[in-house]
């Protein structure tokens, strides 16, 4: 019979050992668990709203709100809700952030029946609006029904928009 | 004893070179041969004779430009860096080069003492001519028929099979190597001559080989007015009782179209007109007042904050400096809003109306032409007789922008 406990078993043993001990060490005191929320779900879940009402032809008040978001509600969409509900407008179709720029498509009737003033009081206090409201962003663009457009009556959209 | 050694050939010098050095030394022979595949090679353009020469020894043929341009009566340009030649509406310029090899792997023309080759290959490519490759290097251009002649007062046009160029003598029009039977025209040895009492003070290609002879002063590009009213069709715009915005402004529109002959309206009726197909039509205006209603009895005027064309970001100060006769062309195709707007508040102060001027982006007014928009009150767009005044006004306020020195 061939001797057991020769060198090179030994070193053998001391190498599945080894990898035995790390295979337990990584995966003790792990239990199974539900798949993490997105970032924005766990940690959004109310969104400071700062309002720019139109108060023409004096300029805009601010204003904040507090919005409690549902489950699976984005920010981004609460925050369009809310502003179209406090100015008593239609409501942007979406928000979509884009690093530094947020986009917003706008419904084509969304400025329907004003005249000029009116027209830019509107656009401008969405755009104050989103740009307070999510300071990581710079500017905000717009879209009509999904697509780059000159304007919509009386503002050229092909420029965008910043806080002063 | 010695063994005999074998008889040399004695078939010619021929057989002894392609003996001693194609068979014993092919890489001799076949760098030789490429020696001689990039030494100058005789070059026939047209009747002239000259030679093809091969710089950086790339295999790309060349030919003094100079002497080409007479064999085929092309026409050629030379300025700092630059040769180019031409037949009729075509054209080819190339860049001037001195190092022979970047000349050859870049296209270029190359400079070599104090002439300028071309290469031969590309410029009949460009032109349409005619490269043949044999011992030496052929260029020729077939001879061109002239197919019609339209005569018009001061105007003359010409058809020929191919593109041709046109050389103004003494005495009249040639064009080499053409050919044709029209009445009026003398077959020369050189091409077609159109005898002439009066050189023509225009000449150019059309293209299609066609030449064009003008006489008598440029035509004037005219100024194009463009009213657009404001909304339609499905977008009424405000509403006031009955009275509808798109109503309102197509109306004056119509009235102030009556007065200034020659403008043209974005609409003419109650359609739904997109901003994107005003546009398109206001980028060719000279002047474009975009109609507009608001509440109450104001006049608004919105003019465009930022301009983002270099011709029109220029042209408020070009038309402060240029002369009149300059001023009047450069504002058919670029115009300064602010001296429109200017206009415009002196016609309505006229009828006692005091204007409000605001500058920001607003829509139809980053063109390169004057642009504003201008926004009435319904208190003074629901009388007829009123919109009648407030047409006059504008139409007075257009002349007058147009004809200010």
């Amino acid at each position: 019979m061939r001797r057991l406990l020769t060198p090179w078993n030994l070193l053998g043993l001391a190498v599945f050992l080894t990898g035995g001990l790390f295979y337990w060490k990584a995966q003790g005191g792990r239990t199974p668990m539900a798949l993490p929320l997105p970032a924005e779900e766990v940690h959004a879940q109310s969104l400071v709203l700062v309002l720019y009402r139109p108060n023409p032809p004096q300029g805009f008040l601010k204003e904040t709100q507090t919005l409690s978001l549902g489950p699976g509600e984005s920010p981004g969409a609460a925050a369009l809700k809310a502003w179209s509900q406090a100015v008593e407008a239609p409501r942007p179709l979406a928000l979509f952030f884009q690093g530094q720029r947020l986009v917003v498509d706008l419904p084509r009737d969304f400025a329907l029946g004003l005249d000029a003033t009116l027209e830019a009081y509107r656009l401008y206090s969405l755009a104050y609006t989103l740009l307070a409201t999510f300071p990581q962003a710079a500017e905000v663009r717009f879209l009509v029904e999904g697509r780059p457009s000159p304007g919509l009556a009386h503002l050229d959209l092909n420029q965008p928009i910043r806080l002063p | 004893m010695r063994p005999a050694r074998p008889a040399p050939h004695r078939d010619g010098p021929g057989r002894a070179l392609a003996g001693g050095l194609g068979l014993r030394r092919p890489w001799l022979l076949w760098l030789l041969s490429l020696a001689l595949a990039q030494a100058p090679k005789p070059l026939q353009v047209g009747a002239l004779q000259g030679e093809a020469l091969y710089p950086g020894g790339s295999g790309v043929s060349y030919g003094e430009a100079r002497l080409v341009a007479q064999g085929l009566g092309l026409s050629l340009w030379q300025g700092e860096g630059a040769v180019a030649l031409g037949l009729g509406s075509r054209q080819r310029t190339f860049p001037i080069v001195k190092e022979e090899a970047r000349a050859a792997q870049t296209g270029a023309a190359w400079q070599r003492g104090d002439k300028v080759y071309v290469p031969l290959r590309p410029l009949a490519e460009a032109l349409g001519l005619e490269y043949r490759a044999e011992v030496g290097v052929r260029l020729t251009l077939p001879w061109a028929r002239l197919l019609q002649v339209e005569r018009a007062p001061d105007r003359l046009r010409l058809r020929f099979s191919r593109e041709v160029n046109a050389v103004v003598q003494a005495g009249g029009v040639l064009f080499p190597l053409a050919q044709g039977e029209e009445p009026g025209f003398q077959r020369e040895a050189l091409g077609l001559l159109l005898p002439l009492p009066r050189p023509p003070d225009r000449l150019y290609y059309p293209g299609g080989g066609q030449v064009i002879l003008e006489w008598g002063p440029l035509p004037r590009p005219g100024p194009l007015v463009l009213l657009d009213p404001g909304h339609g069709g499905s977008d009424p715009g405000i509403a006031l009782g009955d009275l509808k915005e798109k109503d309102l402004t197509l109306d004056l529109a119509k009235r102030v179209a009556a007065r200034l002959p020659g403008s043209r309206l974005t609409r003419t009726g109650d359609e739904t007109l997109p901003l994107e197909a005003r546009l398109r039509q206001a980028q060719a205006a000279s002047v474009l007042i975009s109609f507009h209603a608001t509440r109450g009895a104001a006049v608004n005027l919105y003019l465009p904050k930022a301009r983002s064309t270099p011709l029109a970001q220029n042209a408020e100060r070009l038309l402060l400096t240029a002369p009149q006769a300059q001023a009047a062309l450069l504002k058919v195709y670029a115009g300064s809003p602010h001296r429109l707007a200017e206009a415009l508040e002196k016609a309505f102060s006229a009828l006692g109306i005091v204007v409000a001027k605001a500058e920001g982006p607003y829509a139809l007014t980053d063109i390169p032409g004057a642009a504003v928009v201008l926004e009435v009150g319904t208190e003074r767009l629901k009388d007829p007789k009123a919109r009648e005044e407030l047409a006059q006004a504008v139409a007075q306020a257009v002349q007058a922008y147009l004809e200010a020195p």
